[in-house]
């Protein structure tokens, strides 16, 4: 069993890391919007307010933005920026737990818009319903996609197959796996656009 | 070769290969030198990034919902 497909990768996350190093803010965002999710869900185990799970999770990332210097990797960037957003979901508890209500991070403005870019809406009820809406668009599309889409798709997703064995599996080159995965996220892409610009 | 007579037709390819580039550079499935240049292409597309943001989008709600999956299509039917 394979791992996930995108966290298997850290050498993509090690290259954004380094690119952000060197002031191309970009690749941080992309990092953001890779994780961002992932760290919501992670927080959200240590406060049940989404708004409050929000703040965690943008505190969270301003800290690893802030300490990409140190990040050498010897571990994956997701590994270390979970313990980031575990250590900063436990301080927020424990500050909670003795009133400490004060805590001036002063944030640099480009920080601040670099996060809050990738955050906005997530926790608003329009945002909720938007992401059941578009969950149920996306598992439409996949039904109804050509069979060796959906297979492809799948495999990739579901069972976080790399390419080969997908390839191995359905018994065709790997350049035709990498064009089915393509045309099943861009069918599925075609779909789900006009509800986000919504 | 159509794609070479008409400028726009070509414009177009040339951006599905871009975002099909972007979706094996999601599944860390490019080349060293492929993913720098995607990497690079990402940073001045708006186009390419909204469609980064979207595959993230997409790849997300496929790991949270593993529901979505109709029984049929998994590894172990395809392996039969």
């Amino acid at each position: 069993m394979a791992e996930k497909p995108l966290e298997n990768k850290p050498g993509i996350d090690f290259e954004l890391v380094q690119q952000a190093r060197l002031g191309e803010k970009q690749a941080f965002d992309l990092l953001v919007q890779k994780y961002q999710f992932k760290i919501l869900k992670l927080v959200g185990r240590y406060v049940n307010d989404p708004s409050e799970a929000m703040d965690i999770a943008q505190e969270s990332f301003i800290k690893a933005y802030r300490a990409l210097e140190k990040f050498r990797g010897e571990s994956a960037f997701y590994t270390w920026l979970y313990r980031i957003a575990i250590n900063t979901a436990k301080n927020h508890l424990v500050l909670q737990n003795r009133r400490i209500v004060e805590i001036n991070l002063e944030l640099i403005d480009v920080e601040k818009t670099l996060v809050k870019n990738n955050f906005k809406d997530y926790s608003t009820p329009e945002r909720v319903l938007l992401d059941v809406e578009i969950k149920q668009t996306v598992q439409d599309v996949i039904q109804h996609l050509p069979e060796e889409l959906k297979v492809a798709i799948t495999l990739r997703e579901l069972e976080g197959l790399r390419y080969d064995e997908i390839a191995e599996i359905m018994g065709c080159p790997i350049g035709t796996v990498r064009s089915r995965i393509f045309r099943a996220r861009e069918a599925i892409e075609r779909k789900i656009k006009p509800l986000l610009r919504g | 070769m159509i794609w070479k007579r008409n400028g726009e037709k070509m414009d177009k390819w040339n951006h599905k290969l871009l975002e099909e580039n972007l979706s094996a550079l999601l599944d860390g499935e490019l080349s060293a030198r492929e993913k720098k240049e995607m990497l690079f292409l990402l940073g001045e597309d708006t186009r390419l990034q909204d469609t980064w943001r979207h595959f993230c989008l997409i790849h997300r709600l496929l790991q949270t919902d593993t529901a979505i999956f109709p029984m049929e299509a998994s590894a172990s039917a395809m392996r039969k």
